[in-house]
């Protein structure tokens, strides 16, 4: 069932993340209607990889037809190379096709690698297996390793830095990011953006070195500010500029009121304007709302996209005013999100701008992140699920 | 000095009959002296000539009306106040006049980082800090006290906002200092207290009690609205002083601030707009002097309105 895809693309696993959705759809939906089917696990990420090869898996799809072909029973397929095989009872075929499986593949006893579930009683450990085939268990929040006791710079020390700063090349230290679009029904994701970013760590232990910003936020802001007045200085030059294209620029609010950000501005011409997207923190608004309304009607007049960004759930949830009308919003993906309840996922929905276009999803690092968004009409995304591998 | 005065005569007098002068002061933050001056570069680029800088403002000498008329009405829709504009050469005279003054102007001075903290450290506790008396209605009488930093009227909100933290940990220290306490100015007694606070809110200090904890009435601690940037910091700064007596607000740079939406738990100290915002938040603190009209409504305090 999956269309097979070119080697060059940049990413394949938007079939089984549809396959994965619509199986905890279907779950949830067997809880709610009552609805009976039996469900197959074949767990063939257990198997090693030598016998993964093509053939065995044609062999496990042959094994598998008896119970898909007479019945309205559908196969899906999730991330990682699970397979659930759905069948509504009575499931007379289901025996014979696990006793063909289990003498296709005799290396992994019958009830550790084909588990058979019961919808709806055990619907709840059908959502969990899905979910841990979307990449939950990866993407658990780590602690981070304790900080060694790295003091701040002096005032004196960050004024170096800026000077530093005014003629340094910061080349080397962008990075690229691409911002994306997934839909439910696209098989591969289409590039909207690309986002150019300085490489903030690097550039301390560069200008600073011995010195951490890490809990000084008025300090990492002025540094911050300063790195971002340099790459603009570098990107505003006509020659440069028109080489833009479609581009996210993450800026603070100060930088995009300095003049290096009016220059390239003005350099950008209204159809280059029309292609960049200028992304703003949200406490940004917070820190001087007067300048952050000047910044957003000049966006309004000129014609480039203003977004809100690093906007996490709770932000969005205490102050509703983070939802600025005409802005898009990046809003930061946690995997904590997953396990909210119904009271705080209703109250994020709500939160959300109605037009799902103006939300991007950020920090997107597994498969579930994806299925995260689409349950909510998001279909933008960012993060590493969705980088070229 | 000389030459560029010249320099601007020769100019404004050069510019060809059906030019335009348009003339932006310098009276507002730097952002918008920036995007002004891109507007004016632009027109002179559009339609011919060119903008001459002054410590009190920017001046477009356009050669035709329509670019410089355009950047003109832009800046008016951008911050609501639109620059003066004048046809050339009628309008040499009050262009010369406005050229003059400007260039008299003192630039304000560009602070490093080690510089205003070291202002900071060094302004007298007297001037640094500063008493401002609130009413409530019309009544012309005091009811509430503001204990705070002194503005130092910087172009650079941000700059601005580091200031304001370094004094107002002066502040708090001087407060508990037996000798420096003497230095800040003389609170009235019977008057509720505003304090504004700095960023991380009390700190690790000796807990600065304020009274029984749940008193409608206790006095107020000020921290600024950019303390929402993190909203489970601020849970634990604000659950804090609370539980020491303390009325939670948060003090914003510009009436804009009152378009929040911010939880009705916390006050809100902003300056108060010609207009009310358009769902009045409860427990508004308006600052700036006179107070608008729309301020004398019961429940706000406001500086006054002579």
């Amino acid at each position: 069932m999956n269309v097979p895809v070119p080697a060059e693309a940049p990413w394949d696993g938007a079939a089984a993340l549809r396959d994965a959705s619509a199986l905890a759809t279907l779950a949830r939906d067997c809880v709610t209607s009552g609805v009976e089917r039996r469900a197959l696990h074949v767990r063939l990420s257990l198997v090693s990889d030598r016998l993964r090869e093509p053939r065995h898996e044609r062999l496990v799809r042959e094994a598998l037809a008896p119970m898909l072909r007479p019945t309205r029973a559908r196969l899906y397929e999730l991330p990682g190379g699970d397979l659930v095989a759905l069948s509504p009872p009575p499931a007379e075929h289901l025996d014979e096709v696990r006793r063909n499986l289990s003498l296709l593949l005799p290396e992994i006893p019958a009830e550790i690698l084909l588990p058979v579930l019961r919808l709806p009683a055990e619907a709840a450990r059908l959502l969990t297996l899905v979910e841990a085939a979307l990449g939950l268990e990866a993407s658990l929040p780590v602690a981070s390793p304790p900080r060694p006791n790295v003091p701040p710079p002096s005032m004196a020390e960050l004024d170096g830095a800026q000077r530093a700063l005014l003629s340094a090349n910061l080349t080397a230290f962008l990075r690229r990011r691409g911002v994306w679009r997934l839909g439910e029904g696209d098989e591969h994701p289409q590039p909207l953006w690309t986002e150019l970013r300085p490489h903030l760590p690097d550039l301390v232990a560069a200008l600073l070195p011995g010195r951490d910003l890490t809990g000084h936020p008025a300090l990492a802001r002025r540094f911050r500010q300063a790195v971002e007045r340099r790459m603009l200085a570098e990107l505003a030059p006509p020659q440069e500029a028109r080489l833009l294209g479609e581009t996210c620029l993450p800026l603070l609010l100060g930088s995009a009121l300095e003049a290096e950000f009016l220059r390239l501005d003005a350099a950008l011409g209204p159809h280059g304007r029309m292609r960049l997207l200028v992304a703003v923190p949200a406490s940004e608004w917070l820190a001087d709302p007067g300048g952050f309304t000047l910044l957003q009607r000049l966006s309004l007049m000129r014609g480039w996209t203003l977004a809100l960004d690093e906007v996490e759930a709770g932000l969005l949830r205490a102050w509703p005013g983070a939802r600025l009308d005409h802005a898009m919003l990046r809003l930061r993906f946690r995997p904590e999100m997953l396990a909210a309840d119904a009271v705080a996922r209703a109250s994020l929905d709500a939160a959300l701008p109605e037009d799902r276009n103006r939300v991007i999803l950020t920090g997107a690092e597994t498969p579930a992140a994806i299925a995260w968004g689409w349950q909510r009409g998001i279909t933008r995304f960012m993060g590493r699920v969705l980088e070229a591998r | 000095m000389k030459a560029k005065a010249a320099d601007w005569r020769a100019a404004l007098a050069a510019t060809p009959a059906g030019g335009i002068a348009v003339f932006q002061p310098v009276n507002a933050p730097v952002a918008v002296r920036r995007v002004a001056r891109a507007l004016l570069e632009e027109a002179a680029i559009l339609g011919g000539g060119q903008v001459l800088g002054f410590p009190g403002g920017d001046l477009l000498l356009g050669n035709a009306a329509g670019p410089g008329q355009r950047a003109a009405q832009a800046m008016g829709a951008l911050t609501g106040s639109t620059p003066p504009s004048f046809p050339l050469p009628e309008g040499q005279p009050p262009v010369a006049a406005l050229c003059e003054a400007a260039s008299q102007a003192t630039a304000q001075p560009g602070w490093s980082l080690a510089g205003l903290e070291a202002h900071c450290a060094q302004w007298r506790l007297e001037d640094a800090a500063r008493l401002t008396l609130l009413e409530s209605g019309p009544g012309g009488v005091p009811v509430a006290q503001r204990l705070g930093p002194a503005p130092l009227g910087l172009d650079d909100p941000e700059l601005e906002a580091m200031a304001r933290d370094w004094v107002c940990r002066r502040i708090l220290a001087a407060l508990t200092h037996p000798v420096e306490r003497a230095r800040l100015p003389m609170l009235r007694p019977g008057l509720r207290l505003i304090l504004d606070l700095p960023l991380g809110g009390l700190g690790h200090g000796a807990p600065l009690r304020a009274g029984a904890a749940g008193d409608p009435n206790g006095p107020i601690a000020l921290l600024p609205l950019a303390s929402l940037a993190d909203p489970v910091g601020f849970a634990g700064v604000a659950e804090g002083l609370r539980q020491g007596g303390w009325t939670v607000g948060l003090l914003g740079t510009h009436p804009a601030a009152l378009d929040a939406g911010i939880a009705p738990e916390l006050l809100l100290a902003a300056p108060a707009g010609p207009v009310p915002p358009p769902p009045r938040p409860a427990g508004l603190i308006a600052l700036g002097r006179p107070a608008p009209a729309w301020c004398r409504g019961a429940g706000i305090l406001h500086e006054g309105f002579a």
